[in-house]
């Protein structure tokens, strides 16, 4: 969802998703509040948080939706891939069982939200890089395999964490510029159809 | 729930506390509220947009205007019962009338908390603003009493429980409809991957001719059963060949006969009831003997094919070892069993006429001996020759003399648990044995009281190829995992050549044999003997640089060295690949395979040498493999044969291979990797 506000230039969706356990809540909490809780409990249903960012002169607000890892959740997804325009697919390197639940998730992705949304690869937890399970050239491999982004992150060393989101909202822009190159220079770009909200819109090209 | 419980434990004693949840879930909640798929959850969420529509019209207008859909606020307030959002004071007040009420309850509350910030959340077009703002203000509740005066005044009309449940059923129809749709999605979507143990036997007699099976009358039975890995066993017997495929908690036997004036072979299951894995099958005097994961032994009769005996024998026996076939009386029968003990038996205590009307006979041979040889489970047993016995013990070889079953020494193959011996086979150059998880063989001559490492063969630069080196990150040299999927699963040895079936249904043939070479000097001897070693973890796993081939000097001649040559490799399919068999030694007739589903095309083959009068030092052996019809046309779930993939398939590629890899001069040349990489990429791309 890239939406345009009167005080931002963009607001894009970004959801996290990966299996129980493997610190979606502590990644968003880093990254929104630069908080993180060691005995956070289970996310039940979703959550969500904003960030405004600065990219180029262009004001941002990022808009995550923290969703619930346990499979019992699924039954509700559709509402949380509505829109996005971006995914963070997390994992813990500790645990085989989450990296191996990554096509699922893929899958799942590319089947209710937009096909062709920019995906991140997360391993989280690297500060327990002693107890890792998921070397990283499997990650990488599958990474570059299903083409994309890679990136291991520890939201309790907040290292990476900023890069992770980074990444994928860069990666954002630049697939949706490349879409709509030809039209921007023409015309002021509206890049949702909410007409009721057209006549407070400021600004609307993205390069 | 651990929420309701963490509740109920703040004001309750332990075992009052369990009640309480006992009874919020039975009774207070309906069903599948908690349960995998939440529906009775989500069930209610629509309940409530349902009343949010009746009673408060203008913000549910609000709400679906900007696709906010209730559940994504107020679900947790349902599975909880406020507990994740709000102070316990304050919940606790709420319980009160929870447990009093049930859920009507929390759909009054819920209402209310709406109903107090309407005008707010109106301003509000955003989802997550105003999942924030709801979040903000339950959580720093002030006014409580207003709150309960609310809920309890404005929203007293709300329906009853029994028509909110009525309500609530009307909305969980298409939810569950919906929800089996998708999981039977997912469930098509999973891949089968069945439990199989592998072992197998050497072909005691056989007489064998071309080719191909095809299962008869039992086709629904089979069917039925294609998903099951193919030949936990596979036993060559006249005129056919038994075959077992099972899972866990069932096997069967199928008995595979050539069908007279055709090419093709029938099968038939037997009728018997196996309720365990077949472990281990043998076939000696009137018996076939079976090995049972549930630690039974089954005896059934060659000719009548009824079962005749069975042996309680309290552990899984995992291998068995018969000098010979014969029925005589002092034909001893091997037993390693998987906690350690080797049994030895003669047949003369087994029955050898089934007698009509009787019970089977559960019987244990009365002149069993048993040693035992360790704590680990005996994987693997063979015949060294010189009347010795060999014993492979997790990563152990117990040699042992083979009447009187007395050690005569042990050697340690590998120190690593999981690296344990997986199979021995004898050829005339030595001991040939492999280890789980390992792409090594490694090739030993055992003496009565010494043993020598005479080879060391890595077979992963062969399968590696198969990967496709494009797709890796340009700056990442380790292959992940290539070695321990392409672990060896099964083994042979067939006159001078050493068949390798791999766990990613790879078959690779090496021709073992001896050449006069010049003496090598003292220096390359080490170099030889320290690549030999095993110490490197890393040639294992992912490329080494080391050269795929080491030529070590026979002990006893120096002039003479064992050189092992790649014939062929072949990829026959996704699955290990369960059993490698020699159909005739006599005759060059082939090797037959197995793996994958039984049932299925090409799950058994046969593998042929063209040309009769080859030599071994001429790599120029072409295997023609024969593949199965399709069973039933009409069944679109069976594939039809691909004969082409499989034939011409480069032989003229390891015939290069051969010669590059020695120097006309005689000595060993260390060639780089990379041609005999590029030839088998080739190849690979030819067939595929």
């Amino acid at each position: 969802m890239v939406t345009i506000d009167e005080e931002f230039d963009m607001v894009i969706k970004l959801v996290l998703i990966g299996d129980t356990g493997v610190g979606k809540s502590n990644l968003l909490s880093r990254y929104t509040r630069d908080e993180f809780n060691s005995e956070s409990k289970t996310t039940i249903g979703v959550d969500f948080a904003t960030r405004t960012i600065q990219i180029g002169k262009k004001k941002m607000k990022t808009q995550i939706w923290d969703t619930a890892g346990q499979e019992r959740y699924r039954a509700m997804t559709n509402a949380y891939y509505r829109g996005a325009a971006g995914a963070l697919i997390v994992f813990d390197i500790c645990s085989l069982n989450s990296f191996d639940s990554i096509g699922r998730w893929l899958q799942e992705i590319r089947e209710y939200g937009d096909p062709g949304v920019p995906i991140v690869l997360v391993g989280n937890k690297f500060d327990l890089k002693h107890l890792r399970q998921v070397p990283i050239s499997t990650a990488e491999l599958f990474a570059h395999e299903n083409s994309l982004k890679y990136i291991e992150t520890s939201a309790l060393l907040n290292s990476n964490v900023e890069s992770a989101f980074q990444f994928l909202i860069t990666e954002i822009i630049n697939s949706f510029s490349q879409v709509h190159k030809d039209i921007q220079e023409c015309t002021p770009l509206t890049f949702e159809d909410r007409s009721d909200l057209s006549f407070r819109r400021k600004c609307c090209v993205i390069n | 729930m651990n929420m309701l419980a963490g509740i109920a434990l703040h004001v309750l004693p332990e075992e009052e506390a369990f009640w309480c949840l006992v009874t919020i879930l039975q009774k207070l909640m309906v069903e599948n509220y908690y349960s995998g798929s939440l529906l009775g959850a989500i069930a209610d969420q629509m309940v409530l947009n349902d009343l949010i529509k009746d009673y408060l019209p203008k913000l549910s207008h609000h709400m679906e205007k900007y696709g906010i859909e209730p559940h994504l606020i107020c679900l947790n307030w349902f599975i909880t019962v406020f507990a994740d959002v709000m102070p316990t004071h304050q919940i606790l007040k709420i319980w009160d009338t929870f447990l009093l009420d049930g859920r009507k309850t929390i759909f009054r509350y819920a209402l209310a908390i709406l109903h107090l910030h309407e005008d707010n959340l109106m301003q509000k077009d955003d989802p997550i603003l105003l999942h924030n703002y709801i979040r903000l203000v339950c959580a720093h509740w002030i006014d409580f009493d207003l709150l309960r005066h609310i809920a309890f005044t404005k929203f007293k009309s709300i329906p009853k429980t029994s028509r909110l449940d009525e309500l609530h059923r009307v909305h969980l129809l298409p939810l569950t409809v919906e929800h089996e749709k998708r999981e039977s999605k997912k469930r098509k979507k999973k891949i089968n991957v069945p439990l199989s143990h592998s072992a197998f036997l050497m072909p005691q007699s056989a007489s064998y001719s071309p080719i191909v099976q095809r299962p008869s009358n039992e086709s629904s039975k089979l069917r039925e059963e294609r998903k099951w890995e193919c030949g936990a066993n596979l036993l060559l017997v006249e005129h056919g060949f038994l075959l077992c495929a099972g899972e866990c908690m069932n096997s069967s036997l199928y008995m595979c006969k050539p069908i007279d004036n055709t090419d093709e072979y029938s099968y038939n299951p037997l009728d018997l009831e196996i309720g365990s894995t077949v472990y281990c099958m043998i076939e000696i005097g009137p018996f076939w003997i079976l090995g049972t994961s549930n630690g039974w032994l089954y005896g059934i009769d060659k000719v009548t094919q009824q079962m005749l005996w069975k042996s309680e024998l309290k552990e899984t026996p995992l291998c068995f070892y018969a000098p010979n076939s014969e029925a005589s009386e002092n034909n001893r029968l091997y037993l390693g069993l998987a906690n350690g003990k080797l049994h030895s038996f003669t047949l003369q205590g087994l029955p050898i006429t089934l007698q009509d009307g009787l019970m089977l006979p559960e019987l244990f041979p009365a002149d069993t001996v048993v040693v035992g040889l360790g704590n680990e489970p005996i994987s693997c047993l063979e015949s060294p020759g010189d009347k010795m016995l060999c014993c492979g013990v997790g990563g152990r070889i117990c040699v042992l003399e083979t009447e009187s079953t007395q050690q005569l020494y042990d050697m340690i193959v590998s120190s690593e648990k999981r690296r344990s011996i997986r199979e021995m086979r004898r050829s005339r150059f030595g001991l040939w044995v492999s280890l789980k998880g390992s792409c090594i063989l490694l090739l030993y001559k055992i003496q009565s009281d010494s043993h020598t490492l005479m080879h060391k063969l890595d077979y992963n630069p062969y399968i590696l190829p198969s990967l496709d080196f494009t797709k890796l990150p340009p700056n990442n040299s380790t292959l992940p995992l290539a070695g321990k999927d392409n672990r060896p699963t099964t083994m042979l040895v067939r006159g001078d050549e050493l068949w390798i079936g791999t766990h990613k249904g790879s078959i690779l043939v090496f021709n073992i044999g001896k050449e006069k070479r010049d003496i090598l000097t003292d220096t390359q001897l080490l170099e030889i003997q320290r690549s030999v070693s095993l110490e490197k973890e890393s040639s294992i796993f992912g490329l080494s640089n080391e050269i795929p081939l080491i030529v070590i000097p026979d002990s006893d001649e120096r002039q003479e060295v064992t050189t092992v040559k790649l014939l062929t490799i072949q990829n026959i399919c996704e699955h290990p690949v369960r059993v490698l068999l020699d159909c005739d030694p006599t005759d060059n007739l082939g090797v037959l395979t197995a793996a994958g589903a039984i049932g299925c095309d090409g799950s058994v083959r046969i593998w042929k040498r063209e040309m009769k009068s080859v030599t071994y030092n001429s790599c120029f052996v072409k295997f023609t493999p024969s593949v199965l019809p399709p069973h039933s046309l009409a069944d679109p779930n069976f594939h039809t044969p691909q004969v082409d993939n499989i034939i011409g398939f480069g032989c003229e590629n390891s015939l290069s291979f051969s010669q590059n890899s020695y120097a006309p001069n005689g000595e060993v040349e260390i060639a780089p990797l990379s041609p005999i990489h590029e030839a088998q990429v080739d190849e690979f791309r030819d067939i595929s």
